[in-house]
């Protein structure tokens, strides 16, 4: 059966004060290791509501939709970067995190990668095909990042075979800095306008 | 299909709440379960003992939508190679300017070269071979090159053969300083005006073309102009070869249309591709140290996306690379009102003789000796009013949808070709894992909606 990747990276500026990382943070934090169509869908709504919001702060993505060939390889391949990245990270930094950099006001940027693979011919797959023919000009706005973020909600998860979601980094001092994001295999990352 | 689901059929497979991240991954195992065995994988393998008739294309269409059919994304040359130049469009023709069916030299017989191309056109020096790319010409010999051969004639340059004088123009340019080995070219031009400044260039630099791509009726990129060039200009480079030095620098011959835009997704095949260039460190063991990158005009100053990582990396290795537009090339006033009746105007930088050699000023790679020799000062190279800022060029690193893209953080795996981009989607049977359909239209990030070519 054939399948459809679907994968949306979005950098966000984010203060302190900003309650962005904090409630993605509890959402992720509070849901459910077993998930119902129901729960899954309340789950998705929170997180685009969240989103929602900072669109405006978004600075930077990148969003692919694959279908066929390649769809499951490239779901499999975002979620093991993603978390391989933590591991190597973690050998890399020890134990005891540099205190200055971590709460330095450059490093204000966070990081939420959300995922999807769905049913190749489904209507859930029907639903990103249409949202996502959008016109090459406008692939890397914030609209465009906002429009599919709000597709989320309306897949019927019953054709959804995988999701995740994620936040880097994961504590609520850290933050990227544009340096980070411009260097370090992050060079993929587009400019949103 | 209908099945039944369980109360909570998503189960998380992974859950992580640390420093750097925060996260989770959840997978619906009943759809897993359910997934038909025979798979993508099976209709993949199917494809690859299939043979290269084009006509099982666009057969099963009517039935399209039944559950035998699985459809899957390919790469538009590879799928070319199984199915042949045409896929999905055998009865279509390529279309061509005007020809009067002749190569450079006024022969006819060109046609009985063209199965030989590609061994041809390959660069002189051993050391350069590894950096030719010969699938543009490698598509005359394929099995299905018979019909492609039939279809193909000379491609002539424009009236007044503008892009070979240029060409001519940059090389007197570097006669000018010796020939120094050190110094390559990069023409990325149309693939037309890339083949013919490179054979105004043949005497002195050893061309390295690198089409990396067949022709279709639907191409995105219009490459059987660029093939038509080459066979138009071939006895000119095998002449160039034969009287050219030994260790002549190299000319990279590259087709800018490779990057065409993607316009019409329900009637186009989508035959784009990524340039390939030698790395910094293959120009620094051909002893290359400077890089001339000659681009059509001076609205076009900086290098395609594409190439932006490689030119980045050139800079780090101190491989200098600046850009010369064909357009600050132009023959003298004179020779420009005269351009009807004279032979062939000679064109020069800045467009004028006393320009000509300002060049090496602006570029400052080397100075030509003839300067400090000439009798009168006002025979000296003046500056030219009006040519680009091309010497002023340094590469700086933006993103692209070339980028190297790691997810996460880690190490590039450097330049690669977005999702979607030179990729076809394509229709087959599970059963007998036969093409059923081509659609000329997208995939990926480059957009899915489209309907289904027949062919």
């Amino acid at each position: 059966m054939s399948k459809t990747f679907f994968g949306i990276q979005v950098v966000v500026k984010n203060f302190v004060s900003d309650p962005l990382r904090k409630q993605l943070h509890e959402i992720i934090a509070r849901s459910e290791a077993e998930q119902s169509l129901t729960e899954k869908r309340v789950f998705w709504k929170r997180v685009a509501a969240v989103l929602n919001e900072a669109v405006p702060a978004f600075e930077l993505g990148f969003w692919d939709l694959i279908a066929g060939s390649g769809a499951e390889e490239e779901f499999e391949s975002w979620s093991s970067e993603i978390e391989g990245s933590l591991a190597t990270e973690k050998e890399e930094l020890g134990t005891a995190p540099d205190e200055i950099s971590r709460i330095s006001a450059e490093k204000r940027y966070i990081i939420v990668t959300l995922i999807f693979l769905v049913e190749g011919g489904s209507n859930s797959d029907n639903t990103l095909a249409e949202r996502c023919d959008i016109p090459e000009s406008e692939y890397w706005t914030r609209l465009t990042f906002g429009r599919l973020i709000a597709t989320i909600p309306l897949l019927n998860f019953a054709t959804v075979e995988a999701d995740a979601v994620y936040l880097a980094p994961g504590s609520e001092e850290d933050g990227f800095s544009m340096e980070d994001l411009h260097g370090g295999g992050y060079e993929y990352l587009k400019m949103l306008l | 299909m209908s099945r039944s689901l369980p109360p909570k059929p998503f189960s998380r497979k992974a859950y992580i709440d640390g420093e750097e991240l925060v996260g989770a991954r959840w997978w619906q195992e009943s759809l897993r379960q359910a997934a038909d065995p025979i798979s993508r994988r099976r209709a993949l393998q199917a494809l690859a003992v299939l043979g290269g008739s084009a006509a099982v294309l666009g057969l099963l269409v009517a039935v399209s939508s039944s559950d035998d059919q699985v459809d899957i994304s390919m790469d538009s040359l590879e799928l070319q190679k199984r199915q042949g130049w045409n896929v999905g469009q055998p009865g279509a023709a390529l279309r061509f300017p005007l020809s009067s069916g002749v190569d450079a030299d006024g022969s006819k017989s060109w046609n009985g070269s063209l199965p030989a191309l590609a061994s041809e056109l390959a660069p002189a020096q051993p050391s350069l071979v590894p950096f030719y790319v010969p699938t543009l010409f490698q598509s005359l010999e394929a099995p299905s090159g018979a019909s492609l051969r039939a279809s193909l004639v000379p491609v002539a340059p424009a009236a007044g053969d503008r892009d070979h004088l240029r060409g001519q123009a940059i090389l007197s340019l570097f006669k000018a300083v010796q020939m120094p080995a050190d110094t390559a070219v990069i023409l990325d031009l149309e693939g037309p005006s890339s083949v013919a400044v490179a054979a105004g260039l043949a005497d002195g630099f050893d061309p390295v073309f690198t089409f990396d791509n067949w022709p279709h009726p639907l191409g995105v990129v219009p490459s059987h102009l660029t093939l038509g060039a080459a066979v138009y200009q071939r006895p000119v480079f095998l002449r160039a070869r034969a009287g050219r030095p030994a260790k002549a620098p190299p000319a990279f011959v590259l087709d800018r249309t490779r990057l065409a835009p993607y316009t019409d997704e329900d009637a186009q095949f989508d035959n784009r591709y990524v340039a390939k260039l030698p790395t910094a460190e293959n120009l620094r063991s051909l002893g290359i140290r400077h890089l001339l990158y000659v681009t059509p005009s001076k609205s076009q100053l900086r290098e395609l996306d594409d190439l932006n990582g490689d030119f980045v990396d050139f800079a780090k290795a101190s491989i200098d690379v600046k850009v010369l537009p064909l357009t600050d090339l132009d023959p003298a006033p004179a020779a420009q009102a005269s351009t009807a009746r004279a032979t062939s105007p000679t064109y020069y930088y800045g467009g004028h003789p006393h320009t000509h050699l300002w060049f090496w000023n602006n570029y400052g790679w080397y100075a030509p000796r003839t300067t400090s020799r000439l009798p009168s000062p006002a025979l000296a190279p003046s500056r030219p009013p009006d040519v680009s800022s091309g010497a002023a060029y340094r590469p700086a690193l933006r993103p692209t949808i070339f980028s190297s893209r790691t997810l996460g953080g880690g190490s590039g795996v450097g330049k690669q070709k977005p999702s979607g981009f030179g990729r076809v989607s394509v229709r087959t049977s599970k059963s007998t894992g036969s093409i059923t359909a081509v659609r000329g239209g997208r995939s990926g990030s480059f957009g899915r909606a489209g309907g289904w070519s027949s062919g």
